[in-house]
């Protein structure tokens, strides 16, 4: 018997032995060249770093924007397409680690040596993780020319590239992104919502009526992401609060309403919105947690009867937030007294476990 | 009986190669994805996070007679760079010094915590927090098994995020940061993350932190080093690219907190309860929720011991094997099925066919090949060419393992890599069939209704039908 004798299938292992080899022989090479080209990767990072770690370290010194742009402008023209994305990263780093003060002279002075021109120019690159790279370096620089590139960008085809710009206009902080990064935010495209609503908040105030026309979406995703964009910008933009207590009153969806409570203890303030206090109640347990830490960030004597009787509640969660948010209030100057009186007068388990936490963190 | 071995031979070889073109798939897809990463690493080493406000987190860690390590442990898990961090030690009823030792070296202080747990459990004799370090609690409950002290700790923790890891598990620092990283980015539709997992067997150990990552000269340590490469980062990468990613290892994963009660927490009623969790993950909410995400952090990094023995190997496959064949029994409702997107179209048949399923048939491809050697029937240049190509094939899996490693990760010397290419190279002659043999033990004692070690399997037990709707919206 010739059992396994099957001409067919022999064939086709040989034709898979074959191509297997191949394969181990092309992954190994490949492997190989990986290592090699990471080790000089090394060397390239340590020679940028070698020549323009000293000219920055003039400017921290002499802090003479004029001198850094002629030292780094050359630099940059010597180098090849492999070293520039080494330096874009050394730019951007230095971006970011610079004192506020300076950062405005760093910013002036790598525009004026044209490294913002050549990350302008990088946003246009074959290569994704370059286009990528060059939008993070112009984020982190944050000069106000190369928001167009920037919003170019947002329609790139990969996502990474796309989220990278999204970010970038973010750091910039232009008003001019405002527009569009508003329509993709509302109608959840380009860039995960988090990212642009991140972006959104770090322009600031002007980005105030989008989370309003957000909170009134039918996408409950923009709604919660809109009520934490409101919170952030609630020291500057004088209705968030307003239009976070109508959400908590009004929203049908419980994801919503307990966004919207807790984005008003983000908020803080005084006197706390009757909608919040009415939320202590609510059917739905994540309400009630997110209500009562909120209340806790308000400087509202009225608000201690309510979380005292929270602290009798059915869920733990919301028994202990409850007694933590009695405690917040007794640091609080309008608040203190009556939050103090409920504490004395409370044998709630959760007031002890409260203040136990508190003692030893103390 | 010529015509019916004949039959069985060519369907070993066409299981075989579907075999080897889906697991080319899968490797083309992660290398794919850990291009872009490595290029997201290095220059620029910046990747999407770090938002406006991070979710509170919460690490769980049960840890039965664990005293020579676990204050270690807990010392090592709060020195994570993440922030907002509690840190839930779940002493299951030790019979050792777990709990005085933590004591002793932490100072803890009793809390008077009432009312009703998220999760129902063995009796809570204690809830401690430290005076030395107030982000830990220490809960002490008596014996209920790995799933029943997780499920304590999930009830006792109070973060957005509930961190799984063993009390033997080493962290890395920024591991939960990066693992956290896409709860931030889709805070309304990532549910969990899994780590990857790396063994620390030969590595340089201190002060609970892997500090020179290496590889053990033997071949049990070594070969499972390689092994964990290729199920975390040649296969992983795309499961989560698909969003088919089946399992969350318990050695580290990331939930949030409200999804886990809401699904009643982790299963008792297997011995693969990470497992099972993640695929009532998929099972539960991807039919209503199509958005919903379990991803795979492959920069999340926790370092695990694995078994130095092959006594010790063998008892752990054994296991995890009729892990895996109780949840595939479990949620058998997923195969093949377009509701469940990736999970039950592809990742189910791939488990069911390639996981469950390649024990018998390498054992039988086995069987029939001694057979026909014994009776002197087999044709040789067939029978070593057939060899050879599972030789080669295992080598070019492994191959790409440990090419995803070097541009993703760089992690080991060029030795190491080099000794991994020799071991994965010899493995399919001793320790693929090995695990074949073990698994096909598993899969008979489940045929029997028997666990190893653990009694007769509890039908009907496994998915508890809570609402996952009652989630609340991450911080952010």
């Amino acid at each position: 018997m010739r059992v396994l004798l099957l001409d067919a299938p022999l064939r086709l292992t040989v034709w898979v032995l074959a191509v297997a080899t191949a394969v181990i022989v092309v992954v190994i090479a490949f492997g190989v060249a990986r290592h090699v080209e990471s080790i000089r990767a090394d060397r390239r990072r340590r020679s940028v770093h070698g020549e323009l770690g000293p000219v920055f370290s003039r400017f921290f010194e002499s802090e003479d924007p004029a001198r850094l742009a002629a030292e780094l402008r050359p630099a940059f023209l010597r180098m090849n397409a492999a070293e520039r994305p080494v330096a874009a990263v050394l730019v951007a780093d230095q971006m970011q680690a610079a004192p506020p003060a300076q950062r405005e002279k760093l910013r002036s002075a790598l525009e004026q040596a044209g490294i913002v021109e050549l990350g302008e120019r990088g946003t246009r690159r074959l290569s994704p993780w370059r286009r990528a790279l060059a939008c993070e370096m112009l984020g982190k620089i944050g000069a106000d020319r190369s928001v167009p590139a920037l919003l170019e960008r947002l329609e790139d085809r990969r996502p990474e590239v796309r989220v990278a710009a999204v970010r970038a206009l973010g750091h910039v902080g232009s008003v001019d992104a405002v527009p569009v990064l508003s329509a993709a935010f509302l109608e959840r495209r380009v860039a995960p919502t988090n990212v642009v609503a991140d972006a959104l908040r770090r322009i600031g105030g002007d980005a105030g009526p989008t989370f309003e026309r957000g909170v009134a979406s039918a996408d409950p995703i923009v709604r919660v992401s809109s009520c934490y964009g409101l919170a952030a910008l609630a020291s500057t933009h004088g209705g968030a609060v307003y239009c976070l207590a109508g959400v908590l009153a009004s929203d049908a969806d419980s994801r919503v309403r307990a966004a919207s409570a807790a984005a008003l203890g983000i908020a803080g303030g005084g006197n706390a919105p009757a909608e919040l206090l009415g939320a202590a109640a609510d059917p739905d347990v994540h309400v009630r947690r997110s209500a009562v830490r909120a209340l806790g960030s308000f400087d509202d004597p009225g608000s201690s009867d309510t979380l005292d009787g929270c602290t009798e509640d059915e869920d733990r969660e919301v028994a202990i937030r409850a007694a933590e948010a009695l405690l917040a209030l007794t640091g609080r100057p309008r608040a203190a007294p009556e939050a103090h009186a409920r504490l004395e007068s409370s044998s709630a388990w959760a007031v002890e476990y409260a203040r136990t936490i508190a003692e030893v963190s103390a | 009986m010529i015509g019916v071995l004949q039959a069985i031979s060519v369907g070993i070889l066409v299981f075989f190669l579907v075999y080897c073109v889906a697991t080319v798939v899968l490797l083309a897809m992660s290398i794919r994805e850990i291009s872009w990463y490595a290029r997201g690493q290095e220059p620029t080493r910046s990747r999407p996070g770090g938002l406006a406000h991070r979710p509170s987190v919460s690490l769980v860690t049960p840890a039965y007679n664990e005293e020579t390590l676990i204050v270690q442990s807990a010392r090592a898990f709060l020195a994570s760079d993440y922030a907002p961090l509690e840190v839930v030690v779940v002493d299951d009823g030790s019979h050792d010094e777990t709990f005085a030792r933590l004591d002793q070296a932490f100072d803890l202080v009793p809390l008077p915590l009432r009312g009703a747990t998220a999760l129902s459990t063995a009796p809570i004799r204690s809830v401690s927090i430290s005076r030395a370090e107030p982000r830990l609690r220490v809960v002490h409950k008596e014996n209920g098994g790995r799933s029943d002290a997780i499920n304590a700790g999930i009830s006792v923790a109070r973060g957005e995020l509930v961190v799984v890891t063993d009390a033997d598990s080493l962290l890395e620092p920024q591991a939960i940061t990066r693992a956290v990283r896409p709860f931030e980015v889709h805070p309304d539709t990532c549910l969990a993350v899994g780590g990857g997992i790396r063994v620390a067997n030969g590595s340089e150990i201190v002060g609970g932190r892997v500090v020179a990552p290496a590889v053990s000269w033997r071949g049990v340590g070594a070969t499972q080093v390689l092994e964990y490469l290729r199920g975390f980062f040649a296969t992983r990468i795309a499961w989560s690219e698909m969003n088919g990613l089946l399992i969350i290892s318990g050695a580290f994963g990331v939930f949030r907190r409200d999804l886990l009660v809401a699904l009643g927490g982790f299963s008792r009623a297997t011995l693969g309860e990470d497992m099972e969790l993640t695929m009532r993950i998929h099972h539960l909410l991807r039919p209503q929720w199509k958005d919903a995400r379990v991803e795979f952090a492959p920069d999340a990094v926790c370092w695990t011991e694995a078994p130095g023995t092959i006594a010790g190997l063998r008892n752990q496959r054994v296991r995890w094997h009729a892990g895996l064949l109780d949840n595939l029994r479990m949620h058998w409702r997923m195969f093949g099925r377009p509701r469940f997107g990736a999970a039950g179209t592809f990742a189910m048949p791939y488990m069911v066919f390639f996981e469950a399923l390649e024990p018998l048939v390498e054992v039988v491809g086995f069987a029939i090949v001694i057979t026909l050697v014994v009776e002197n029937t087999v044709n040789w240049t067939y029978l070593v060419a057939f060899f050879l190509v599972a030789l080669v094939s295992g080598a070019v899996l492994s191959t790409t393992a440990l090419l995803i490693e070097e541009i993703g990760f760089r992690r080991y010397r060029a030795k190491d890599m080099a000794l991994m290419t020799v071991w994965g190279v010899v493995e399919a002659l001793w320790f693929r069939p090995f695990l074949a043999w073990w698994r096909l033990k598993a899969t008979m004692l489940a045929l029997a209704g028997r666990r190893p070690g653990w009694g007769v399997i509890p039908r009907g037990e496994g998915i508890l039908e809570r609402p996952a709707e009652a989630m609340g919206p991450l911080t952010r």
